[in-house]
């Protein structure tokens, strides 16, 4: 699964399909713009933000530290992914 | 179905509202009230301890400094005794400086909630009668332009304005004055122990009145408020570690907090060093009560009523169990007795005084509490004198002749008098719900969905939470139908909602349909039946 994960388009559609599902059962993924801000455009509140962060932990095998708990890491698809792909290539691996 | 001696009785509490410390006066105005919280000398405290992620310690020696500079520049921009200044809730040092300095001018501060949407915040800000904004990390003042719907201006003794939810998608104003503060603040620091040395944890946002105790009453006492970053601690295990770090001797929090730190928590970690834990603002889980009992071992445990029109009024202190495990006290947890100087009523429906165990509703009269809405049109709803509006009946503990003439604030929760005397909630008399700590109502979230053009009607209610408490659900009917191009999706409504709602009050679940929802006799959306479909389409957790 990591090979398919490991490039930020991939990472990004993996993000993509798992708010479709958990946050807006009925709607297409495709129907969801990368740059949606979900945090403001009310589909992520703030236990759905806690609820995804540990999605992202487990799924990408990354660690988010409390320091990285800045809504603007996960307030669109993009800046999602962007943080997983840093995260993986960091120093903290 | 009385009975109950007197003395039992919640109502029995007729002393007069406790004055401030014996030996000083209760402040009579904002400038009194800033003069007790940063205390006679505020700078022999020495320095403050360092800051973790998600944590910064303060005191009131800390914020002498910070006060001084926000009196200047308010003072520069031309604020005046009994005006409004509009302050964003943030939980930092300036911000509380910024407060402080509009006390120490005479003006209150209108705390406005961070997750406002921006109409919703200009709405709050115009009717509060703002001219100006504090933005307390750039140090700087914003100018607002008048407004053409300004309420007339609070009483010139207030301090805070707070906002709680309404039915009408618009926030109710209200004001607090100065003397309710410091009397709350004298009564929080005997109760808990507050003094120098002591530390409060600060979870809630600065706009709640959970603040009150946990910023401004521990702060007046000489104590260090540890406040917290909402993003970090609402995970948690970011709160455990903050937890371990800081050893607060008070925390105070809604089970939104609680749910996730108990689960967070490993067996083998305690926290002996907290005294006081304070659960308030929701009903709490039977686990998450038992892992708040294991957490903390050496804390007293109590149950917190109040709302943020009378702040506190009743407490009830959880018995732990013994050694067999037996799980601690009834549950839910009762919401107990008035505090001192609280005189709470039961009114049955025809408006008349329960006098010993039974139910009726709450109504409440504190020596914390607001006297109105900013609003006199919404005061008349919830704030009423005795003896005029309610038909006073003698009982045990409730003596007409001081009751009339005065102003009880009515909750709009059904409680239930045992004949011990103990309050317990049973329920709601209106529409309002508790999602995460936060009071919505849900004929406003269905009012603010139905002002979109593509929906036909709204159903809003409650389902529990997987992970603890509730959370809306909210069934839509969209035209022409769900998924034509020409009907709003559900991104759409969303948007929708938040630009006009707190995000509390935001649906957590958005079932569109293109079917009529069930109606009531008397034409009503059914919110019960919709609901019901919903679950009989298995489309929601049953």
């Amino acid at each position: 699964m990591s090979e398919t994960l490991n490039t930020p388009t991939a990472t990004r559609e993996v993000i993509r399909r798992y708010v479709a599902t958990e946050f807006l059962p009925g709607t297409d993924p495709a129907d969801l713009p990368d740059g949606t801000d979900l945090l403001n455009g009310g589909v992520i509140d703030s236990l759905g933000l806690l609820k995804i962060i540990a999605w992202l932990e487990t799924t990408f095998d990354v660690v988010v530290e409390d320091t990285d708990l800045d809504p603007e890491n996960f307030r669109d698809l993009t800046a999602m992914a962007a943080f997983v792909d840093a995260a993986r290539s960091g120093p903290r691996g | 179905m009385s009975g109950a001696p007197a003395a039992a009785h919640p109502a029995a509490h007729p002393a007069a509202h406790p004055t401030a410390h014996p030996t000083a006066p209760v402040p009579t105005g904002p400038a009194e009230l800033c003069a007790l919280v940063l205390g006679a000398d505020p700078g022999a405290d020495g320095p403050a301890r360092a800051a973790t992620v998600g944590a910064v310690p303060v005191r009131r020696a800390d914020l002498a400094g910070p006060a001084e500079r926000w009196s200047h520049r308010l003072q520069a921009a031309g604020v005046r005794p009994g005006e409004v200044v509009g302050v964003p809730a943030r939980k930092d040092p300036e911000t509380l400086a910024a407060v402080l300095a509009c006390w120490r001018l005479g003006a209150s501060a209108l705390l406005t909630p961070t997750a406002l949407p921006p109409e919703l915040l200009a709405d709050v800000l115009g009717r509060g009668g703002c001219r100006l904004l504090v933005d307390a990390p750039a140090g700087t003042t914003t100018a607002l332009a008048p407004a053409a719907g300004a309420l007339p201006a609070p009483d010139p003794d207030t301090a805070l304005v707070l906002t709680t939810s309404g039915s009408t998608g618009r926030p109710k104003l209200v004001p607090l004055p100065a003397g309710s503060v410091a009397r709350f603040a004298t009564w929080a620091a005997q109760r808990f122990g507050f003094a120098p040395g002591t530390r409060v944890l600060s979870l809630a946002p600065l706009n709640f009145d959970l603040s009150l105790l946990e910023v401004w009453a521990a702060l007046a006492a000489g104590a260090e408020v540890v406040l917290a970053d909402p993003e970090v601690v609402a995970r948690g295990r970011s709160l455990l570690r903050v937890l371990q770090e800081h050893s607060p001797h008070l925390v105070q929090a809604v089970p939104v907090f609680l749910d996730p730190l108990v689960r967070a928590a490993p067996e083998a970690v305690s926290l002996p060093g907290t005294r006081h834990v304070l659960l308030t603002g929701d009903v709490v889980g039977s686990d998450t009560l038992r892992g708040v009992l294991r957490l903390f071992p050496s804390a007293s445990v109590v149950n917190v009523y109040g709302s943020t029109e009378t702040n506190d009024s009743f407490l009830h202190e959880v018995v732990r169990g013994d050694a067999t495990g037996e799980p601690p006290g009834p549950h839910p947890l009762p919401i107990g007795r008035p505090l001192p100087g609280v005189e709470a009523l039961l009114l049955d429906a025809d408006g008349r005084a329960v006098p010993g165990a039974g139910e009726g509703e709450l109504v409440v009269r504190t020596p914390f509490q607001s006297r109105c809405y900013l609003d006199p049109a919404v005061t008349a709803q919830r704030f009423t004198v005795l003896g005029t509006t309610i038909p006073a009946q003698p009982g045990p503990g409730h003596d007409p002749a001081t009751a009339a003439g005065r102003t009880w604030f009515r909750t709009g929760d059904l409680a239930r008098r045992r004949e011990d005397g103990t309050v317990e909630l049973v329920g709601r008399l209106d529409h309002q719900v508790k999602v995460r700590g936060t009071a919505v109502n849900l004929a406003e979230v269905e009012r603010v969905l139905g002002t979109h053009p593509g929906v036909r009607a709204a159903a809003v209610t409650t389902e529990p939470c997987p992970t603890g408490g509730r959370r809306l659900i909210a069934v839509v009917q969209v035209a022409p139908g769900p998924g034509d191009p020409a009907a709003p999706g559900e991104l759409e409504l969303r948007r929708h909602c938040t630009t006009l709602l707190h995000r509390a009050a935001v649906p957590t679940r958005l079932h569109l349909t293109g079917a009529p929802l069930p109606t009531t006799t008397t034409g009503k959306v059914d919110r019960t039946a919709a609901l019901r479909e919903l679950r009989a389409e298995g489309t929601v957790i049953p």
